[in-house]
């Protein structure tokens, strides 16, 4: 949360674009509702889903909005647990089985298991996660790009905005993660 | 365009990956060593290793290990004085194992024998929970004590207990189980795992294609001047014969690339250090030809593999030498042709108290006339083989027919006994004749001849006397006494 709030700071001092709050929001939907872990037991990378380790790294490199993201994470995290995940197989499993042939499946556990995409949780979570992050990154985008010369004008002069940028997380990564 | 990414990280992942490479590069050597004293005990049962050095270069695919030991230094397994490895990085990096070179020089294996029958190794029978939800299947003939059993009697034990217990030992990672070191605990399920059935099938062919084409190829491994040293700490002797230097060489094992189809290699030829040479070669044919096995032990001191086996055999068996030769064996997974020829010189057969009869006779006769026929020829016979390499056929083909044997062994046995009761007889015919002569003749002949006449002419007439005064004294008679030589044994 506190993460968030100093993103949220260095949003309005003006030191974010809002294209990085969208991105965040949509790696944050993706990287939750991918499975991190290796769903067909033995094709995984040291129990990792290489797919989910390849998201982290792009995630990484891009400049998206770590906090946003990571809030998102804890979020459908928790709802994944609820009921989403569920939802996701589900959802997986529909389309492996009923919608696409079957050499597409067949061809993905042979070109690249450890994807995990052959899998209904793999493959309906990646897929769940790409439209549930499109869904929240553009209005999220919009959104800050809309309000933005708003919000910097009412509260970017504020000490507690200025106190919060220069946070102890930003202090010990300097750039290599701003 | 650059604003998207973060310029920082790009930077830092950079750096740790240059970092990596000459860390790899040049901190190879304390890697391996580092990793070979963290994994390596898991590959010897647990057995503490020490090495002098070792060394890895990656980018050419070469390691080595010299002056390395496994086990304690009281209770050594296995010594080293140098191992190499060389392998292709081309097949590594599409997944194959491609060993070009392996080599073990100055080779040691320790196998030592505890005072309570068990080998040094032995990682135990598995916890009485385990023994008692499967336990040994009983044998026909029990086994003796531990602490009384001989060599083969251990293994058969051993052997027994792993097919028992297999997946016991598998997980336990001792000796038995290839030194794993122990599986990995299964990783728990996901949260929502599955996927199509028709994928599992995909997977399954993939995996059945994929076994068969195999991911590992050896074209050489030697191992140089091996040796092992045994001993049996309840007698304090070796458990088996010192071998004087071995030389093991595997060529063309595994799947071969390219399709091709040369033979797989296993050869070896050495000298025991009481005596005798072993040579073997082993070839495994991989175009649907016949695979061929070529074993020779030639004038194996007799003591030194009975040892082996002393409590199975039903005779004691010390002294002389044995010669073995298996040549032109060949077979195939339907058939298996050849014969192995076995030939016994000089040896000394004792009876046991669990000794049969043989060809009728009992143990102690019939060792005693071996003994006395093996003392002239050496006894030989060829084992033919027959049937499939899972269920041969033994048919026995005695070049020393040992009815022969035994029948010359009996026949100069009465022989010699029939001159010594001969030469008994004819004494006591000469004495006979004197007193005869001297009592017929009395001192008339003394008179004449003179007083030793009884004397000269017992002596002059003794060889006559056998067959011309033995009738005439009733030495017909005698000839029921002599006795009958022991009748042929029926088939």
């Amino acid at each position: 949360m506190f993460g968030f709030l100093r993103q949220f700071a260095r949003l309005l001092s003006g030191k974010v674009a809002p294209f990085e709050i969208g991105l965040g929001a949509f790696f944050g939907a993706l990287l939750a509702l991918t499975p991190s872990v290796a769903v067909d037991p033995g094709t995984g990378l040291a129990g990792f889903s290489v797919l989910w380790l390849m998201l982290l790294f792009v995630f990484l490199a891009l400049r998206a909005s770590i906090p946003v993201a990571t809030f998102l994470i804890v979020i459908f995290e928790l709802l994944e647990r609820l009921f989403l995940g569920n939802l996701t197989a589900g959802f997986g499993r529909f389309l492996l089985e009923d919608v696409m042939p079957q050499s597409f499946a067949i061809g993905l556990s042979s070109a690249w298991p450890s994807a995990q995409l052959h899998t209904w949780w793999g493959f309906g979570g990646f897929l769940g996660g790409i439209l549930l992050g499109l869904a929240l990154a553009l209005p999220f985008h919009a959104l800050t790009k809309r309000k933005l010369p708003a919000w910097r004008e009412r509260f970017g002069q504020s000490r507690a905005v200025r106190w919060t940028d220069r946070s102890l997380t930003q202090r010990i990564f300097g750039w290599w993660l701003s | 365009m650059f604003k998207f990414f973060r310029k920082g990280f790009l930077v830092l992942v950079t750096v740790a990956l240059l970092l990596i490479v000459i860390g790899v590069a040049f901190g190879a050597d304390a890697l391996f060593s580092r990793a070979l004293r963290t994994w390596g005990p898991s590959a010897f049962g647990g057995q503490p290793i020490e090495f002098s050095d070792a060394e890895l270069a990656i980018f050419g695919g070469r390691a080595g290990v010299s002056d390395f030991r496994a086990g304690t230094t009281e209770n050594p397994l296995l010594e080293l004085t140098h191992g190499g490895l060389e392998v292709s990085v081309a097949a590594a990096l599409s997944g194959r194992v491609h060993v070009q070179n392996a080599e073990l020089v100055g080779t040691r294996l320790h196998l030592i024998v505890l005072e309570d029958g068990t080998l040094a190794v032995d990682p135990g029978p598995p916890p009485p929970e385990v023994q008692a939800g499967k336990p040994v299947p009983p044998r026909e003939r029990p086994l003796p004590k531990a602490e009384n059993r001989d060599l083969v009697q251990i293994v058969t034990e051993y052997w027994e207990r792993y097919q028992t217990y297999k997946e016991y030992y598998d997980d336990y990672g001792g000796i038995f189980s290839g030194g794993s070191g122990g599986s990995e605990p299964a990783a728990a399920p996901a949260r929502f795992p599955g996927k199509p059935s028709f994928v599992t099938e995909a997977q399954e062919r993939r995996r059945i294609e994929n076994a068969a084409q195999g991911v590992f190829w050896l074209e050489r491994a030697a191992i140089d001047d091996f040796r092992w040293e045994t001993v049996d700490r309840r007698t304090g002797k070796p458990v088996l014969p010192e071998l004087k230097g071995f030389t093991f060489a595997l060529e063309n094992l595994g799947t071969p690339p390219n399709g091709e189809t040369m033979p797989a290699t296993v050869r070896g030829d050495g000298e025991l250090a009481e005596g005798g040479k072993i040579g073997f070669r082993l070839d495994l044919a991989r175009d649907g030809a016949d695979s061929a096995l070529e074993f020779s032990a030639l004038g194996v001191p007799t003591d030194t593999l009975v040892a082996l086996a002393k409590n199975a055999l039903p005779f004691q068996v010390s002294g002389g030498a044995l010669d073995l030769v298996a040549d032109g064996l060949r077979f195939r997974d339907d058939a298996l042709v050849g014969r192995v020829r076995v030939e016994l010189r000089g040896a000394n057969v004792q009876a046991r108290r669990i000794s049969p009869k043989v060809m009728g006779v009992d143990a102690e006769v019939f060792c005693q006339l071996l003994n006395d026929a093996m003392a002239s020829s050496p006894v030989a016979f060829s084992i033919v083989l027959g049937g499939t390499p899972t269920r041969p056929t033994f048919d026995v083909e005695n070049e020393t027919d040992l009815g022969d044997l035994l029948g010359g062994a009996v026949k100069a046995e009465v022989m010699r006994r029939a001159e010594a009761l001969i030469d008994e007889q004819a004494g006591k015919l000469q004495e006979k004749a004197g007193e005869l002569l001297n009592e017929k003749l009395g001192g008339k002949l003394d008179g004449v001849l003179g007083g030793d006449a009884a004397a000269g002419l017992g002596g002059t007439l003794g060889e006559k006397a056998k067959e011309s005064l033995g009738g005439l004294l009733g030495g017909g008679d005698k000839k029921e006494e002599k006795p009958k030589p022991p009748q042929k044994p029926k088939d």
